[in-house]
């Protein structure tokens, strides 16, 4: 199987990993990704096409560049969501994930993937769970052209360097110490086996529809690679 | 963000001359796949379209503006796009296109009654907002 894959959310933790993974599969025959600020810290690489986009008008440039690829990720959110209005995070984590899915759908995209969050559900008490549920929705909405949309619903990602303070300090090495003790759909996962996670899946033949993926999925994959 | 279902819509909108930009809101689309809902309403007034291009041919672009509802609606009426699934319609009506009739971007929201939601919808983004005299 040869594809090529856009990705959105490149300039993230996860969306960077991915990206990394893509290059280096030998499946992946081209990677776009659609970034709303220069990507200084992709590597180069004649497989790699970066474009900046007005998010404005995403759904339309995602027609226009997604052209060609047969996989579509969307790794986009907002990181620290209390931290910004809650418009500021709809908006990014759903109706820019909605725009960037319609337009793949409409540029011929058949498989679409989706970093959400363990938890997620249009009817959670919890906002952030709820903005979640809504953008798998408006991503499961998105065209009749999709066959296969997959959901990965990560709990805590652990990352190299402290992205977010403090908070951030704390809670990467505090949470590993209870993780053993929750359900194990809440375990911690490296961005980089989560990133290889979505490439192995992509490169699987999967069922059409809607499939949702949690940390035991992401291990079974990490496994069979 | 409350409410049970999840809704999308767009604004439809008039740009008599597309390369000058200018444009009036003249109705609202919206579709809600959790109770099967899609319906397009449009208020449609001359004289704000006339003011914007005293040429524009108002009678051509009403008849364009009402196959919207029609579409909305489905069945063999509305032509090979009427039989469609509800959903595929939505999509056709919003996807970008650069003619006289434009559809903004779509914008995502929650409700319990998607109606509700569509009169909500033409009263802040479409009727002219009444401004008292100075």
């Amino acid at each position: 199987m040869s594809y090529r894959a856009v990705v959105i959310g490149a300039t993230g933790a996860v969306g960077g990993a991915l990206v990394r993974e893509l290059l280096a599969s030998g499946a992946c025959a081209g990677v776009v990704a659609l970034t709303r600020r220069p990507a200084d810290g992709l590597p180069s690489s004649s497989k790699l096409a970066v474009h900046v986009v007005q998010f404005d008008a995403l759904q339309e440039r995602t027609v226009e560049l997604a052209s060609g690829c047969e996989a579509a990720f969307c790794t986009m959110g907002i990181g620290q969501p209390r931290k910004v209005p809650f418009e500021e995070f709809w908006k990014v984590d759903v109706e820019y994930a909605g725009a960037f899915a319609r337009g793949a759908a409409a540029a011929g995209v058949r498989h679409i993937s989706l970093l959400s969050s363990v938890g997620a559900h249009v009817s959670s008490r919890n906002p952030y769970l709820r903005v979640k549920g809504v953008a798998e929705q408006i991503v499961e909405r998105a065209g009749i052209g999709i066959a296969r949309t997959s959901h990965f619903r990560p709990s805590l990602l652990v990352t190299r360097a402290i992205r977010y303070g403090l908070q951030d300090r704390l809670t990467q090495r505090l949470f590993p110490l209870v993780a053993p003790l929750l359900p194990n759909r809440y375990h911690q996962i490296r961005v980089e086996d989560l990133a290889r996670a979505m490439r192995v899946n992509t490169e699987r033949p999967g069922p059409p529809g809607v499939e949702v993926l949690e940390y035991p999925d992401f291990m079974r994959l990490l496994k069979d690679s | 963000m409350g409410g049970e279902y999840t809704y999308d819509y767009a604004i439809i909108r008039v740009v008599p001359r597309v390369e000058r930009g200018e444009l009036i809101n003249v109705g609202v689309i919206l579709s809600c796949p959790d109770v099967a809902f899609l319906e397009a309403r449009i208020e449609f007034d001359p004289s704000r379209l006339l003011a914007l291009d005293a040429t524009l041919d108002v009678e051509a672009t009403r008849a364009n503006l009402d196959t919207i509802p029609l579409v909305c609606r489905g069945g063999a009426e509305a032509g090979a796009i009427g039989l469609l699934p509800q959903r595929s319609r939505f999509h056709w009506l919003v996807s970008p296109r650069s003619t006289i009739i434009q559809f903004s971007p779509v914008h995502t929201g929650r409700t319990d009654d998607p109606a509700t939601a569509l009169e909500r919808l033409l009263e802040t983004m479409v009727r002219p907002t009444n401004v008292s005299p100075g």
